[in-house]
């Protein structure tokens, strides 16, 4: 058996088609072939990378205890939110300020403002002193660290802090009716995204034997096309991550994902 | 120049500002006060009103709102619970010199019965439920609603020549013969019939079901079942889990689907392009058995093609023309002047185009 051959059940086997090969007769041609054991490895290793990707994001245990308590709070209905919105909002919630008010109001003003200027005036006169001015910056800079020095695990921390929080924000009440299907939007967007994953690992697999046939022109130019690609799946699955319950981010980043496989699909002509 | 001088001037330039903001404050109030006022009406009001007015509509309970468009130049609201009649707020406000008129259904004080108007502080409850109100409106067609603000309140808004905006979380949304219909729920239902305009839907798992729409539809949804039917302008849907059912499409058609199923029934408007994919369920289109002609595209890299309409692979004859790639996961055909466009793609589901009956085909009322 040749290693093309080989290689090509091998992805088969990996991309769930199966293979008509007896067992033995590969097992014969992997002990015997060392590129094609390097080939074995190297599809282990994508498919844990890709079947690991769900879980980059740790959630925390008592996530739906928060969720559950959020959902049984009393309902929060417009009676909490004053007598009117929108337009008549506003102007209704304007205090109602008398001339004498007003007119205490502005002397108020100069009399804070007067205070401020003496206070900046002294100030300014401490900061023109340049030994101490190179002081006050230097502690100025010790005390605030640069962001992007903040450490590795620091991120990491801040990333899991997410996921509550925005749970959080959501103070809405919700309705006992249940939704159509088992999933929630969050769980089926992130299946979404493992199958547009594991189609874009196939592809690319076959692409790749592809690349010799290409003139250099065709190759640049699908280069080209892919790395922008990735650049709009990066940039919308950022915003889907942070915004995970909004369709119309959820919609662009799967566009994404869709435009590389047919990107992909017509580089290996299909 | 000094530093210190600097500072002052800007200290100077902030003087000022904070000046003007707190003679602002002095004016505006008393005009609001001039032009605003706010009344309590038991059970309900009526207002004659022209042309141009604005009106926007609240509840204080979780009931809901009907608005509904007439023929009289009058606003008529009512607020009705299980205790029986409520209160409308009505708040009037003039801004450049549009008249805007503000309803709010609210709790009638029946512990006074002689004065029910006056607010009450505790909310009534019955069978240990918060007592909901029903705030009915009625509105000449002309009449420009604001948008519409709920969690979850329904919503429905019928026969209103303008556009029609809602946001609500868990609402169900229901517009009928409105002039454009712009919405977004989270996991409430949107039904909208007969719109004349526009008809955007946003939602994460709220159903939605649009028919007879004369102009471009647009829905979004992330596990929401949608369902187009009977529309005459272009329709542009994405769905992740749930399916899309499109029937009786004239204009073009661009479906998209990822986890979910993609089906077309119905007559193809000649020259139309109907686009309908999706990345792991079925795409099926079921055509009358007697299409004037169309280009199809059907393929699955992956799945099964199946295709109702296919004569000869291999042959071109007049009028048929099919052409099948190599691994017959591409498969172009041609019929009749081949004008209407199809292409139906899956990555990994079964992809069919379907003979059917004239008759099976729901027909549009």
């Amino acid at each position: 058996m040749k290693c093309d051959e080989f290689q090509m059940l091998l992805e088969a086997e990996f991309d769930g088609e199966g293979t008509s090969e007896p067992q033995i007769e590969l097992n014969r041609h992997l002990d015997s072939c060392a590129d094609c054991r390097a080939f074995l490895a190297q599809l282990r290793s994508e498919s844990e990378i890709y079947s690991a990707y769900s879980s980059d994001v740790n959630v925390p245990v008592d996530l739906w205890t928060k969720v559950q308590a959020r959902i049984e709070a009393p309902p929060l209905e417009s009676a909490n939110r004053g007598l009117f919105t929108g337009w008549l909002s506003a102007p209704f919630s304007l205090p109602r300020v008398s001339v004498w008010a007003t007119a205490v109001l502005v002397l108020a003003a100069i009399g804070v403002t007067v205070a401020v200027m003496k206070y900046v005036g002294n100030q300014s006169a401490v900061v023109s002193k340049p030994e101490q001015s190179a002081k006050v910056g230097q502690l100025a800079n010790d005390a605030s660290p640069n962001p992007n020095q903040i450490s590795e695990p620091q991120k990491k921390a801040d990333d899991v802090e997410q996921a509550p929080a925005l749970v959080a924000h959501d103070k809405t009440p919700r309705t006992s009716a249940p939704r159509p299907r088992g999933n929630t939007p969050d769980q089926l967007v992130q299946d979404a995204e493992q199958k547009y994953l594991t189609a874009i690992a196939m592809l690319s697999r076959t692409a790749q034997r592809k690349r010799s046939q290409l003139d250099p022109g065709s190759l640049a130019r699908l280069d080209q096309a892919l790395a922008s690609v990735d650049r709009t799946i990066a940039g919308t699955r950022k915003v889907v991550r942070q915004h995970p319950d909004d369709p119309v981010a959820v919609q662009y980043m799967l566009s994404a994902y869709s435009r590389k496989v047919d990107v992909l699909r017509e580089m290996i002509g299909y | 120049m000094q530093p210190t001088d600097n500072n002052r001037k800007r200290i100077q330039q902030i003087v000022i500002g904070t000046l003007v903001v707190l003679g602002l404050l002095l004016l505006i109030p008393s005009n609001h006060a001039l032009a605003q006022t706010k009344e309590r009406y038991y059970s309900s009001f009526s207002t004659n009103v022209q042309r141009g007015i604005i009106v926007g509509v609240d509840n204080r309970t979780t009931g809901p709102i009907t608005i509904s468009g007439w023929d009289r130049d009058v606003i008529e609201a009512r607020a009705v619970s299980s205790r029986g009649a409520e209160i409308v707020l009505v708040g009037r406000a003039e801004t450049s010199g549009v008249p805007r008129l503000f309803l709010k259904a609210d709790y009638a004080n029946l512990e006074q019965p002689a004065t029910p108007t006056v607010p009450v502080d505790k909310v009534p409850v019955s069978d240990d439920k918060v007592v909901q109100i029903r705030l009915e409106v009625r509105v000449p067609r002309y009449t420009e609603i604001e948008r519409i603000e709920v969690f979850n309140s329904d919503v429905q808004v019928s026969d209103v020549e303008t556009s029609i905006v809602v946001s609500g979380r868990s609402s169900t949304i229901t517009l009928k013969r409105v002039g454009a219909a712009d919405v977004q729920t989270r996991d409430g239902n949107v039904e909208i019939e007969g719109v004349n305009g526009l008809a955007s839907v946003v939602t994460a798992s709220g159903g939605v079901r649009v028919s007879k729409s004369k102009r471009l539809v647009h829905v979004v949804s992330i596990i929401g079942p949608i369902e187009v039917s009977c529309s005459s302008g272009r329709v542009d849907v994405s769905n992740t889990g749930s399916p899309i059912t499109l029937a009786n499409i004239d204009g073009d058609v661009d479906a998209i689907a990822t986890n979910s199923n993609v089906t077309l029934s119905g007559n193809l408007r000649e020259g139309a392009r109907y686009y309908l994919k999706s990345m792991s369920g079925r795409v099926e289109m079921e055509l009358p058995g007697n299409p004037r002609g169309f280009t199809s595209t059907l393929s699955s890299y992956r799945g099964r093609i199946e295709n109702d309409f296919e004569l000869d692979k291999k042959i071109t004859k007049q009028g048929k023309q099919t052409i099948v790639s190599p691994e017959d996961r591409r498969v172009i055909q041609r019929f009749g002047n081949g004008k209407t466009q199809v292409l139906l793609d899956s990555f990994e589901g079964l992809v069919r185009l379907t003979k059917v009956e004239e008759a099976s085909i729901p027909a549009c009322k």
